[in-house]
């Protein structure tokens, strides 16, 4: 983490938030090196609650949004825009834009860094068309353009990095190299929040897990005590058994329940 | 790395206004040169060329740039102010000022006109962004309004054309083919601030607008205000077409057609393709103000010429599968 005597540890604090029926009563705290996954079924507000975070929901929303103990309302989209970055699950370009353009317009960054570049390799796609890639390459430029948004505030371990699933459509490699990338971020001071429907990379790669049912969060708190089989089953509706492997790695093994 | 272009902005730019200059001494040359009066010379030159230059070069600037501006907000690369209806309200309320008998009975109609103009662009305009909005979300909806109010627009033309005098018929036949011609200094002193301002405003927030392409919750997340964006730019498109049409009528396929080739050649920089659309809308304009000043007998309609010319490049860009839109 830098050292620097100006470095603000970013926090970020939802107190009593309520949007419309999507969203009631939540309430909780995500502090500087945290990495919160937030989990639920399809539907149970997950992707409002990253909007709220990211204050990009201004109708219906109830209750209090702090960021650094300053209510989100008093940041102009702008400023907002130097500090929190938001990964939304679908982007359509309607354009035949290219990688190096969209990265271009938006981000401030002229090269992108080496921590970006090794673990999304981006390189061999900044001269293609977005829309002949395939799912996977654009979700691996959407995410470089959310942390090039802000990295200036991530070299400073003041970023806030809200991301609905980053995980989807990536192979498994990019996923293992993005997870570890977020960890060296988490690890610097920055803040990250994302979805995440594979509870087995929330139990070994979140610090924090939050449940979301309806709109309700029914538990929050460090993983391995949130991520419980029961706790599972209200939430996912699915029975889940805790499984301890010969080398005392553990993982959570769905069960399907045939009627 | 992320800042390639092959061709400098600066230097694609003067190109473009060095085109602009020659061809506009062309036209200079062309028209009166005949004339052995001195005096009469400089008569046609301030009464007939130099506001048939200036209503060339603002009509396509205005036209091609708001055009350029449109597609990226709309997120429709076929949002030419044709197409989706802006120039069809501010045509209907030109057809009402000219067919109603309100024209005669006006003592300013120099100025009525393109005011009449700027409210028809900017009604029609407001009203596509609305019934747009209560559309499912896609960027198909705002052609399918944009067809749905120019029906109604061209409904409206049809029944006053159908109540229309002889005269005023063909006055309104021969102003909403398009016309550089029908501009004089009068009308162009109401208009040239108006659509200036409006192209100012454009021009100064080029850089937002590249935050567009990936919509509007992208924008937003990267810091640009979308709704007072949207508005705000908005209006100066239909401020800025709307004059177009009060000084030169309904001219087709430039806003198309334009951008779109320009994009094609130069990517997707709008602080480059915006200004870059202008200066070649501008250029297109004084080429067919000076083949009309040139070889022509009559004045011939722009509009019949842009669409000539445009119609069948438009065609072949197609076929080689050079336009993509994604589903």
């Amino acid at each position: 983490m830098t050292m620097n005597p100006s470095y603000k540890p970013p926090c970020l604090a939802l107190e009593n938030v309520q949007c419309d029926n999507r969203l009631q009563d939540i309430s909780f705290t995500v502090r500087s090196g945290q990495c919160v996954h937030v989990v639920g079924e399809n539907g149970a507000g997950k992707t409002t609650l990253l909007l709220a975070m990211a204050g990009l929901l201004n109708n219906g929303t109830e209750g209090q949004i702090k960021l650094n103990n300053v209510d989100l309302r008093q940041y102009s989209l702008a400023q907002l825009a130097t500090s929190r970055c938001f990964l939304s699950q679908q982007v359509s370009c309607q354009f035949d834009l290219t990688v190096a353009e969209i990265l271009h317009f938006y981000t401030e960054v002229a090269r992108i860094p080496a921590e970006i570049e090794d673990a999304l390799e981006l390189s061999p796609l900044l001269a293609q068309s977005l829309l002949q890639l395939s799912g996977g390459e654009q979700q691996r430029v959407h995410i470089a353009r959310c942390l090039l948004q802000i990295w200036p505030a991530i070299q400073r371990g003041e970023g806030v990095l809200l991301l609905d699933e980053p995980l989807q459509s990536l192979d498994v490699a990019h996923q293992q190299c993005l997870l570890q990338l977020l960890s060296r971020l988490v690890a610097q001071g920055n803040v990250v929040v994302m979805s995440c429907h594979d509870v087995n990379t929330s139990y070994h790669h979140a610090s924090h897990v939050a449940l979301l049912l309806n709109g309700q969060m029914i538990a929050s708190g460090q993983s391995k005590s949130v991520l419980t089989p029961n706790n599972l089953k209200t939430t996912l509706k699915c029975d889940f058994h805790l499984i301890y492997s010969e080398n005392a790695y553990e993982f959570l093994l769905p069960v399907v329940n045939k009627p | 790395m992320l800042r390639r272009r092959s061709v400098s902005s600066p230097r694609i730019l003067l190109l473009l206004g060095g085109a602009i200059g020659v061809t506009t001494l062309a036209i200079f040359a062309a028209v009166g040169s005949d004339i052995d009066d001195a005096s009469l010379r400089q008569h046609v030159f301030l009464q007939l060329t130099l506001p048939l230059v200036i209503n060339a070069m603002l009509v396509g600037f205005a036209l091609s740039a708001s055009a350029a501006c449109l597609q990226v907000l709309l997120n429709n690369p076929l949002a030419d102010p044709g197409i989706i209806g802006i120039s069809s309200g501010a045509s209907l309320m030109a057809a009402l000022v000219l067919l109603t008998g309100i024209a005669g009975q006006l003592a300013y109609l120099n100025y009525v006109l393109p005011l009449a103009c700027f409210m028809g662009a900017l009604f029609s305009t407001l009203l596509i962004y609305r019934v747009a909005q209560r559309m499912p979300a896609s960027p198909v909806a705002v052609i399918l309004a944009g067809i749905a109010i120019s029906t109604v627009c061209g409904a409206i033309i049809a029944w006053l054309y159908y109540f229309a005098d002889a005269q005023a018929l063909r006055n309104l036949t021969f102003w909403l083919m398009g016309s550089l011609h029908q501009a004089d200094a009068a009308l162009l002193v109401v208009a040239v601030p108006l659509i200036s301002a409006a192209l100012i405003y454009i021009l100064s927030n080029l850089s937002h607008l590249n935050r567009l392409y990936l919509g509007t919750d992208a924008a937003r997340a990267a810091g640009t205000n979308v709704s007072t964006l949207n508005k705000r730019l908005l209006l100066a498109c239909a401020i800025a077409v709307g004059g177009a049409v009060s000084l030169a009528g309904s001219i087709a396929f430039v806003g198309l057609l334009v951008p779109h080739l320009l994009r094609l050649l130069l990517g997707y920089n709008n602080r480059l393709i915006v200004p870059a659309a202008g200066l070649c809308g501008s250029l297109l304009m004084l080429l067919i103000a000076l083949a009309s000043e040139s070889w022509a007998v009559t004045t011939l309609p722009v509009s019949m010429l842009t669409a000539t010319i445009g119609g069948p490049l438009f065609i072949l860009v197609l076929m080689r599968g050079q336009f993509r839109l994604s589903a």
